[in-house]
């Protein structure tokens, strides 16, 4: 019997161990595992609708199942402030990959910004940002580069 | 070296003091300390007003007078040179003109031995310090820290050079005696700038015109050095005022204080059960200052004052929309009230809302007592103050220091760094540019702010003291406020998200 994480059908090249860019690097200790890392501008990455994407697709698999089957994150990293409809709006072109590449199994959905330096407002207005999956609004949460990104799943 | 204006950077650093490791902080024109609670912020700003009290005017002078070998060596032309500059500043007193004057090098080469020598005067600053703490100095050492607390103070002031030449003090704190050095840099003019006081003058003079014997003539180079001291070590020698983080109580409850200060003074020494019970020495002035505002002159003052004043008034009406005022007892005791806008009637201080209290001392202070030039130390301004009322209160503490005056606060508050931070980044819009943003005319160049952040570490165990710059892309002087709204966010997202999350 295959996992939920085994059928998500991605080309291997696309999958990385490290999530970096632009000098941002999220730390992946602790992450649910096993799990597959897609770095979205990767040639064989699962292709956006539109020309917006976000950076990285995380899909782990849960060691309870009680809560869920996978944790699904998509993540953009920036090196700097970020504009909360601008990083909604790539967020949510992950959501509309992982809704087309994950299982309909049980997920908990977070969508992820990493910063190095965002105003408070920036931060504060990320809730009327919600991204889209399957159905829900999800807000986006949010990590310093450098820090892991574990609890926030 | 680069050319610049007159200008004085003065630097306090400490080590092993309460709960500081160790601290490096230059004084700006507006200095903020910043952090958690319990990290020294108020102990810095304390001994601030303890070195103020020591170096400015109501310092003990004895011990500026130490005896110097040098002294014997003042020649015929050195001591007429030393009659005439006395002279010229007494003149100078007399027309009440401020006076700018350079020591001729070979008097200024006996007069800085006098000012290296202050040993005696440790006593007499461990005194201050002890007092303005209200606390014996040996219980200010850090206790997982040394056997000692150390604190060096660095003025320069300078017109010629951005490296000029730099004063230091360094006081040390010990079980037993506690020592005081000076170091003066040889080659470092010394200059009278400023108004002569007048009793400094007439005593070395006296002492010039009575003999020219060696220990007159010491005093009298002793005498001069005093002159020089406030000038070398600039603002420290500057009045200074504070205003406690409990001034809202004393300004509710000072006449019970004082009464069972009197009521216990007149029991002092009949046995130990009824011990005369202490005050901080902060709070002490504090007290001594508002008890002074029953005395009429300072309706005067405030007359005078006219910047003050309108501070004053920027704060009742912008703020506290109402006037803060001072009733005075038939003996000249006063009490404090508010008038509300548009009110004929005046209300006790007590029955206003905690806002008022707070910041009617601050109405006071600048209504009657504060000054150019001065230093205001303000601890906790944002305490009861809705956040636009704290982001105003911030703006009008930029425009009392555009006036001149020098502020230290201490402060906890994200708002007040977030708008001391827009009037950092305004001062970078061109003048001609800011007369649509608000508050256009309260800018405060980089170098007029200093952001002090107190951290609690592990190793050393203590609070070590950083500065914080602007961060431009935060918008504020980060001070780990946004990593609790990061956190809060998060929470609330987390929260979000599980309500939201899709049922069975």
């Amino acid at each position: 019997m295959t996992s939920p994480l085994d059928q998500v059908a991605v080309h291997p090249a696309c999958l990385v161990d490290e999530c970096e860019e632009r000098s941002c690097v999220v730390d992946l200790a602790d992450v649910p595992s096993p799990f597959k890392l897609i770095k979205m501008d990767l040639k064989h990455a699962p292709a956006s609708a539109t020309n917006v994407r976000c950076d990285f697709l995380f899909i782990g698999t849960s060691s309870d199942r009680t809560k869920c089957d996978l944790y699904v994150a998509p993540l953009e990293l920036k090196s700097s402030g970020f504009s909360p409809g601008s990083v909604s709006e790539q967020l949510a072109a992950g959501a509309k990959v992982a809704d087309r590449t994950v299982p309909r199994a049980r997920c908990r959905f977070t969508p992820i910004v990493a910063h190095d330096g965002a105003h408070r407002r920036q931060i504060n207005d990320l809730a009327k940002h919600p991204v889209r999956f399957r159905g829900s609004d999800y807000a986006i949460k949010v990590v310093r580069c450098g820090d892991p990104i574990a609890d926030m799943l | 070296m680069a050319k610049r204006k007159d200008s004085e950077r003065i630097t306090l650093a400490v080590e092993d003091f309460g709960p500081i490791a160790e601290a490096t902080v230059e004084l700006r024109p507006f200095t903020v300390f910043v952090g958690a609670s319990n990290t020294g912020k108020s102990y810095l700003a304390i001994l601030l007003y303890a070195l103020h009290g020591f170096f400015g005017a109501r310092a003990p002078t004895t011990g500026w007078h130490a005896p110097s070998a040098d002294a014997a060596a003042l020649t015929e032309e050195s001591e007429k040179a030393v009659r005439t500059l006395l002279r010229q500043m007494l003149a100078a007193r007399g027309s009440k003109r401020s006076m700018d004057v350079d020591l001729p090098e070979h008097v200024a080469a006996l007069v800085r031995p006098i000012m290296e020598a202050v040993d005696d005067a440790a006593p007499a600053l461990d005194d201050e310090v002890a007092r303005c703490f209200g606390a014996k100095t040996q219980s200010l050492i850090r206790q997982s820290g040394g056997k000692s607390a150390r604190i060096a103070l660095r003025c320069e002031r300078s017109k010629v050079s951005v490296d000029g030449p730099e004063i230091s003090y360094h006081f040390t704190i010990t079980e037993s005696r506690p020592q005081l050095t000076a170091f003066i840099p040889p080659d470092m003019p010394l200059r009278f700038q400023g108004t002569v006081p007048v009793v400094t003058t007439m005593f070395a003079l006296m002492r010039l015109a009575s003999a020219s014997a060696d220990d007159n003539n010491r005093h009298s180079l002793g005498a001069l050095a005093d002159l020089i001291v406030p000038y070398a070590v600039g603002a420290v020698a500057r009045p200074i005022h504070y205003l406690p983080a409990d001034r809202a109580g004393v300004m509710h409850a000072h006449r019970v204080v004082v009464s069972s200060l009197i009521g216990r003074a007149s029991r002092a020494g009949f046995g130990a059960e009824s011990p005369l019970p202490t005050l901080s020495g902060v709070l002490a002035d504090f007290l001594e200052r508002l008890i002074d505002l029953g005395d009429a002159k300072y309706d005067a003052i405030a007359h005078k004052q006219a910047t003050g004043r309108r501070f004053a008034e920027r704060l009742e009406t912008n703020i506290l929309g109402g006037a803060i005022g001072t009733h005075r007892s038939a003996v000249g005791y006063p009490s404090f009230h508010y008038r509300p806008a548009e009110w004929k009637h005046d209300l006790p201080l007590m029955n206003t809302s905690s806002m008022v209290s707070e910041l009617a001392p601050v109405v006071l202070y600048l209504r009657h007592i504060v000054q150019p030039g001065d230093v205001l130390i303000i601890e906790e301004p944002e305490s009861h103050l809705h956040p636009a009322m704290q982001v105003e209160f911030t703006r009008l503490l930029a425009a009392v220091v555009r006036s001149g005056v020098r502020v230290v606060l201490t402060t906890h508050s994200e708002w007040v760094l977030e708008a001391l931070a827009n009037l950092v980044r305004l001062s970078e819009v061109d003048e001609s540019q800011r007369g649509e943003i608000s508050g256009d005319d309260l800018a405060l160049t980089p170098d007029q702010v200093g952001a002090w952040l107190f951290e609690q570490k592990r190793q050393p165990r203590g609070s070590v003291v950083k500065e914080i710059p602007l961060d431009i892309r935060r918008g504020t002087f980060p001070a780990g406020f946004s990593e609790i709204t990061e956190q809060l966010y998060n929470d609330w997202a987390g929260i979000a998200n599980r309500v939201r999350e899709p049922g069975e």
